[in-house]
Parts: C-alpha cells; sequence; structure tokens
C-alpha cells in the first residue's frame, strides 16, 4: 500500500515538472532569437504594489488583485510572416491537457485563446495566446488570479489582449 | 571647409560675453558640478562598489553620479513630468558603462556580478528582451535601508550599471516599462 501511494506521489511530481517544463521548453526555446521581445515580470514587483495609495475602490480591487499574483511572462514577436506557424506551435508545446479553455475570440485578423489552470478552485494560471497575420504573443500570468479583475489589470498594466476577457462578462450577461 | 571658415569668422566675430552673463555662466557651472559631487557622495550599495572598483580606470569605462534633484531637474527641463513626478523621492542616481571587452580583459563574467547582485540583497524584480537589448530591474529593500533599484542594460557592445537609491512611484513602473510592454 505504502508503495503504491509513494509511486503515485512521485508521478504527480514529475507529472508537475514535466508540465511546467513544457511550458518553459517554449519560452526556453527562443529566448535567444533576438527576433522575440520576452518580458519576465516576478513576484517581488507586483508585491510593491500592495502600499500604493489609491483614491477609488475599483482601483484598490484592482491593486488587491495585483498583489496576489506571482508572475509574469510574454514572448512576442512583431511584424513577422511566421506568426500563424508560432500560433500552432504554441498549442503543440503546450501541455493542453493541464488547462482548461476558456474563451476563443477573433478580433479582425487575430486569434486569441484565453487558457485556464485551475487547483483547488482557484485559478493558478491564465494563459493568452494570440496569433494574427503579423504578430504573435504568448503571457502566461501565475499566482492567485481573479478573472473578474484580470481585464482591468491589462489595462492598468497596459498588457494588449488582456481586454478580449471583457467579452467573457459580455457573454454572461447575454 | 568654407562653411567651417564662414561658422569660424562668425564665431570669432561674436561680441564679447558681458560681465554679468560670464558670472551667471559660472554660477551655473558651479552649481551643475556641485550637485554632480553631490550624487557622488552618497552611499552606494556593495554591488555598484564591486563593479567601480573593478572597472574604473580601464579603457572607455565611464563613470558618473547625479543627486535625484539634478536628474529631476534634467526631467522638468525635458517636460518629462510624468518622470520626473516618478523620482520625486530618489536621492541619487549613479551610472557605469563598461565595455565587454573590459569584462574579457578583467577575466570576469557579467553572470558572475548577478551573483554578487543577490548576495547583496537585489531582488530580480523585472527582465525585459528586446531588439537585442537585455535589460534587467532589480531593487534591494530592507526596512532600515532605503530603497535602491539596480538595472542593468546588456547591450552587444557594452553593459550599463545604474544604481537609484530612493523610492519610486510603483504606479509609474505599472504603467510604464518594464510591467507593460506591447502598447
Amino acid at each position: 500500500m505504502k508503495k503504491v501511494i509513494i509511486i503515485a506521489l512521485m508521478m504527480i511530481a514529475v507529472n508537475g515538472v514535466f508540465a511546467q517544463d513544457a511550458i518553459s521548453k517554449f519560452f526556453s526555446k527562443y529566448q535567444d532569437d533576438e527576433s522575440f521581445t520576452q518580458v519576465t515580470v516576478s513576484s517581488k514587483m507586483f508585491s510593491l504594489f500592495t502600499n500604493m495609495e489609491v483614491e477609488t475602490p475599483d482601483d484598490k480591487e484592482v491593486l488587491e488583485a495585483i498583489s496576489k499574483l506571482k508572475g509574469l511572462r510574454i514572448l512576442g514577436k512583431e511584424n513577422t510572416s511566421d506568426a500563424r506557424k508560432l500560433y500552432k506551435e504554441a498549442f503543440a508545446l503546450i501541455p493542453m491537457k493541464e488547462f482548461e479553455e476558456l474563451m476563443t475570440v477573433r478580433d479582425k485578423d487575430q486569434d486569441f485563446k484565453f487558457l485556464i489552470k485551475e487547483s483547488g478552485g482557484k485559478i493558478s494560471e491564465l494563459l493568452m495566446i494570440m496569433g494574427g497575420a503579423d504578430d504573435f504573443m504568448v503571457m502566461s500570468l501565475f499566482g492567485e488570479i481573479d478573472l473578474k479583475q484580470v481585464s482591468r489589470l491589462g489595462k492598468k498594466m497596459n498588457v494588449g489582449g488582456l481586454e478580449q476577457l471583457e467579452k467573457l462578462d459580455d457573454k454572461k450577461k447575454n | 571647409m568654407r562653411d567651417l571658415v564662414n561658422s569660424s569668422v562668425a564665431f570669432k566675430s561674436k561680441p564679447q560675453t558681458s560681465t554679468p552673463t560670464k558670472m551667471k555662466k559660472i554660477i551655473l557651472s558651479t552649481f551643475i558640478a556641485l550637485l554632480i559631487a553631490s550624487g557622488s557622495a552618497f552611499a552606494q550599495s556593495e554591488s555598484f562598489v564591486t563593479l567601480k572598483d573593478k572597472f574604473c580606470g580601464e579603457e572607455d569605462v565611464v563613470h558618473f553620479a547625479v543627486s535625484g534633484f539634478f536628474a529631476r531637474s534634467v526631467l522638468w527641463m525635458a517636460d518629462e513630468r510624468e518622470f520626473h513626478n516618478a523620482i520625486k523621492e530618489v536621492k541619487s542616481i549613479r551610472f557605469i558603462v563598461i565595455p565587454r571587452d573590459a569584462f574579457k580583459a578583467q577575466d570576469v563574467t557579467l553572470n558572475g556580478f548577478k551573483k554578487v547582485l543577490v548576495k547583496d540583497g537585489f531582488e530580480e524584480l523585472a527582465r525585459v528582451k528586446d531588439n537585442g537589448d537585455d535589460v534587467t530591474f532589480y531593487l534591494q529593500s530592507s526596512p532600515k535601508k532605503k530603497d535602491r533599484y539596480f538595472v542593468i542594460v546588456e547591450e552587444s557592445d557594452e553593459i550599463v550599471a545604474m544604481e537609484i537609491r530612493g523610492y519610486i512611484d510603483p504606479e509609474f513602473l505599472l504603467e510604464n516599462q518594464p510591467v507593460s510592454f506591447n502598447q
């Protein structure tokens, strides 16, 4: 019985490591490619916003949501003929079993796909994959994520694409 | 060549600066020199001292420091109001520009220096790689010490290290790079 439990625990641990590696694999594959833009933001940066003075309760909610984030990674390429290819490659490398599709949006010539990872009833990761005719971007936001605040948070942080999540509210209202 | 001669003549034919204007220039130059000197008088992090000790005096290494007041004055004159307001509580900014060859000559690496930063209590805030440039932002903060930011810009032929002592408005960081990047 003990052996079964140990093996099961090991399998869960190994699976977790592989899942993380698969996402990192996509980022690390292009980390030395200068034609890509890469942004990495640590939890330390997000923790700076906890003591910020705000005027409205709405801003306070956004800042609280930001302070619960653990990290942000963005990999993007602009003005490229490979955008569609990269979009497809992202889906091939990202462990889709780990994620649940939240929403797909087609805006003009751009496709947005939002995926979430849930653990313990909370969203621990939000992935946004964007592919257009000329542009490609993959964004991974992790920590404790409040979906209601993400689109506002995107506005505050000027991270383009996250405003698409407003459509999630519109869908719910309709 | 004619233009050069003409401009030289034009320069020579300029009326001589009057004594009050000359005095103003001297006062202004002294004021600026004092401000720059006051910047270098502020306490430095051990990491910055390590870089300075290792590379100052090497060929093409440039080092300078300015006070927060001087930096704000320059930003005010450049009409960079948002940036000016964000560094209202910055005490000093110091820079060192080191050619990559100097690292080779000293037989040290930038990755080695990043370990020095971590030992010195600096934590990575963010990293941005764009158009071949690699910029990493660090923060050293403790209840006793005032905040210190350290920025390393890795370019193809040189490394720029910048230490900012004092408080930077987080909202400025939130709404500008490095957090925001694609708008």
